[in-house]
């Protein structure tokens, strides 16, 4: 169990992963990938195109059985569920793949069919529809959406028949951030109303609105976290930086460069003008560090801690797993 | 209880989505609609008003030899009108005449050979020679039976001039048994009459109408030889005299057109409208119609469902193969069945196509062919790896179907291992079957129907199986 479950109370998993592989040929697309995720949380699937976001969520659907390894969703595997299993899964693919011919109503009607939804379907479609900001649209056909509402149709197509389990594949690939935002805002909602959402995303700044996170890279999944773990532990520790009053000579930036100030510091960037550090505790180790500076006769304009991008946190993890690989 | 009744329900709804989609993907194209129904119907009108039920009128020249007797002849010949044959000229140049032949000028060139007379007296007959350009076996066939036809007549001509001839020789005999005073003298004649019969010249009259009645005649006479040799043969031959010149008067009374041709024909279908030309190809262009539409649109239903994703959707969901082919199956079947009502509609109505036989029939077979039809589809759509091999597909399946259904060769003039490819053709079934409900007014023949049925199931189990297999990728 990772460290960020240890916080859950009696856990209860709605996916389990062990060893969990896929070859295609020879070809590995995803490797070794163990991971548990809770009930009623949002977990991100973070990594770069091609590192086996995608088959990752086919194999947790049961499109593809595994080459090794063992999958659980809902205590069944994927690749043999069974109607009753699939009715509470809702999935929207990478790609806008609905019927391009028929209405924005008909595609709708077309999926709330295939999930067998019986009762109040009409209410639902309308809800939905509304959800996703398509009412109006109704009798448009899906090849005359723009992208964007494509993406928005797709989505209303997985979440229809409100199903417990959600895996979304980059659903906010392609959308304006005003619409993205709203769509996070709605993907929390769903959480609160007790849905488990799988997303998988390209865009590493939306790991912030997830509970949990896991990076893919090279079809292996190199962590799961929480977002703020996962900032700490990408950059290795906490970043200051620190801007000197006038710019230093070369032999005070060599001085600064042999010190040992503190035990653990990693210095990520040092010029004339400015040096940023990675520290274990900035609160603790930001003092030592002026006082040090002071006794050196540099005076120091600004020293402050810096919050990592997790564009920053993604590319310095993914370097690390291809520098270990 | 609740769960089954409900899960009986789901099942329903799941195959309802397949029915809906396909059939609002369908008619969401109008164009294709306006193609499936009109193109057919506008073919089969365009057809109706133009086709003539004529045959081709062949522009003949006739080669003579260089004799005055036969040219003359030929010339008279060639003035009466001969059916489907166009004299355009009767000359003895033979090099000319073939050489027009090659420029297409003329289709057919009639070569009369020398020494008829010699010939026939050298008991020989005499060969009529045809040269044409034709390529189409049909056209050659045809230019066969003209041909034949124009010898017939050439020889029917000859034998009714003979008999003409021979009823003038009868009643030269007729005037002398009547002019002569008492009956040794007409015996007398009479034993001319036969040395004269004997000595004619089959140049001038021909052997077989004289042939029968100097038969009639001769046999007469015999038979007054054989009973005359008492002592009343003197009223006895008068009596015989008398008989002679009835049959002779007989002869002579004849039609000479009857002689030569005592039968005629007449030939009846037991079908009890009038079948136009173009009625007689309504229900096989239905037939190969049905079988076309039904195997493209599901020839292109899986395959494009597999290549541009839509399969992923089904694959998550909880529809399974036997729930997503049965709705395909329904949808198509459904979309189909209303172009063929809209199409019998504008024909039954527009060209005035006769049903002779029941509507629950014709039903029957439309669905049986749209059914099997939708089989073969769905098995190139589980098999082929694109759209374009799906239409290519598609297309030989037509062409093969226009060459072994029977469409435009019957299956009789197809050797046996062409005949396992037709038989295998939904098409032959349904042309057979509609022609027999649409143009016969009978019952289609059980044992097809239950071919097709079986044809149907066997290629829905396959195509079950093969889908079922797509839908979990290894």
């Amino acid at each position: 169990m990772i460290d960020s479950y240890k916080n859950i109370n009696e856990p209860n998993w709605i996916i389990e992963a062990n060893a969990l592989t896929k070859n295609f040929n020879k070809q590995v697309a995803v490797e070794d990938l163990s991971v548990q995720i809770p009930q009623n949380a949002i977990f991100g699937f973070i990594g770069p195109s091609g590192s086996g976001k995608t088959t990752t969520v086919r194999l947790l659907l049961g499109i593809y059985p595994p080459s090794s390894g063992d999958v659980e969703v809902f205590g069944h595997k994927p690749h043999r569920f069974t109607q009753n299993d699939r009715r509470k899964i809702g999935y929207m693919p990478q790609l806008f793949i609905l019927q391009d011919g028929l209405t924005v109503r008909q595609n709708l009607s077309f999926t709330a069919s295939l999930y067998g939804l019986i009762r109040h379907r009409k209410k639902r479609i309308k809800e939905t529809l509304n959800l996703v900001e398509l009412t109006g649209h109704e009798k448009k056909r899906a090849r005359d959406l723009s992208g964007g509402m494509q993406r928005r149709l797709s989505l209303a197509a997985a979440l229809l028949h409100s199903p417990e389990l959600i895996f979304l594949d980059e659903p906010t690939a392609g959308i304006d951030p005003v619409l993205r935002k709203k769509f996070w805002n709605h993907f929390h909602e769903l959480k609160k109303q007790g849905h488990t959402l799988f997303i998988t995303t390209q865009y590493v700044a939306e790991a912030a609105y997830c509970d949990y996170v896991g990076v893919m890279s090279d079809g292996r999944l190199i962590m799961v976290e929480t977002p703020q773990n996962l900032k700490r532990i990408g950059m290795g520790g906490e970043l200051i930086e620190l801007i000197y009053e006038n710019e230093l000579r070369e032999n005070q930036i060599e001085q600064i460069r042999n010190q040992n100030i503190i035990k653990q510091w990693h210095i990520q960037s040092l010029d004339h003008q400015r040096l940023k550090l990675i520290v274990d505790d900035a609160a603790e180790v930001l003092p030592l560090l002026l006082n040090w500076f002071q006794e050196n006769e540099i005076t120091v304009k600004e020293a402050q801690k810096l919050e990592p991008t997790f564009d920053d946190v993604f590319v310095q993890l993914i370097e690390r797993h291809r520098k270990n690989a | 209880m609740r769960d089954l009744f409900y899960n009986i329900i789901r099942f329903f709804v799941r195959i309802s989505a397949f029915i809906s989609k396909e059939f609002f993907s369908v008619i969401s194209q109008p164009r294709l609609i306006g193609v499936l129904v009109l193109g057919p119907f506008l073919i089969l009108f365009i057809f109706g008003i133009s086709y003539q039920n004529t045959y081709q009128n062949l522009r003949t020249t006739i080669v003579v030899p260089n004799e005055k007797d036969i040219e003359e002849y030929v010339k008279r010949f060639a003035d009466q009108a001969i059916p489907n044959i166009e004299i355009s000229m009767v000359t003895t140049e033979e090099t000319q005449a073939i050489s027009d032949l090659k420029n297409r000028k003329i289709d057919l060139v009639m070569v009369v050979p020398p020494n008829i007379s010699e010939n026939m007296k050298s008991n020989k007959t005499s060969v009529f020679k045809f040269y044409h350009q034709e390529i189409d076996p049909f056209e050659i066939s045809y230019v066969d039976i003209i041909t034949n036809r124009l010898t017939q007549q050439t020889n029917r001509d000859i034998l009714i001039t003979t008999v003409e001839q021979s009823k003038k020789i009868a009643q030269d005999y007729r005037a002398k048994i009547q002019d002569t005073p008492n009956v040794e003298e007409k015996l007398a004649e009479l034993d001319n009459s036969t040395e004269a019969l004997a000595s004619i010249d089959p140049e001038s009259a021909n052997a077989p109408a004289v042939l029968w009645f100097l038969l009639q005649s001769l046999s007469t006479k015999e038979e007054i030889s054989l009973t005359n040799n008492e002592e009343n043969l003197t009223q006895n031959a008068e009596t015989e005299l008398k008989l002679i010149d009835s049959q002779l008067a007989n002869f002579v009374e004849m039609d000479s057109k009857v002689l030569v041709e005592p039968f005629q024909h007449e030939t009846l279908s037991l079908s009890e409208g009038q079948i136009e030309p173009v009625h007689f190809y309504i229900p096989s262009v239905l037939a190969l119609l049905l079988q076309h539409i039904a195997l493209s649109l599901a020839a292109l239903s899986i395959v494009s469902e597999r290549f541009v994703g839509t399969m992923e959707i089904m694959r998550a969901s909880p529809a399974n193969a036997f729930e997503i082919l049965l709705g395909k199956y329904l949808s198509f079947l459904l979309f189909i069945g209303i172009l063929t009502g809209l199409l019998i509609a504008l024909l039954t109505f527009g060209l005035g196509i006769p049903m002779l036989g029941s509507w629950i029939d014709f039903t029957m077979v439309s669905v049986l062919i749209i059914l099997v039809s939708l089989g073969f589809g769905f098995l190139i759509s589980n098999l082929v790896q694109s759209d374009s091999q799906a239409v290519q597909f598609s297309m030989v399946f037509l062409l093969g179907s226009i060459f072994f259904s029977g469409f435009f060769l019957q299956l009789y003039q197809l050797r046996w291992p062409a005949k396992i490819i037709s038989w295998i053709l939904p098409a032959t079934y349904g042309i057979k079957t509609l022609q027999d409900v649409m143009l016969r007014g009978i019952q289609p023949q059980m044992q097809l129907l239950l071919i097709l049925a079986g044809m149907a199931v066997v290629l829905f189990l396959i195509n079950w199986i093969r889908l079922n297999r797509l839908l979990i990728q290894r």
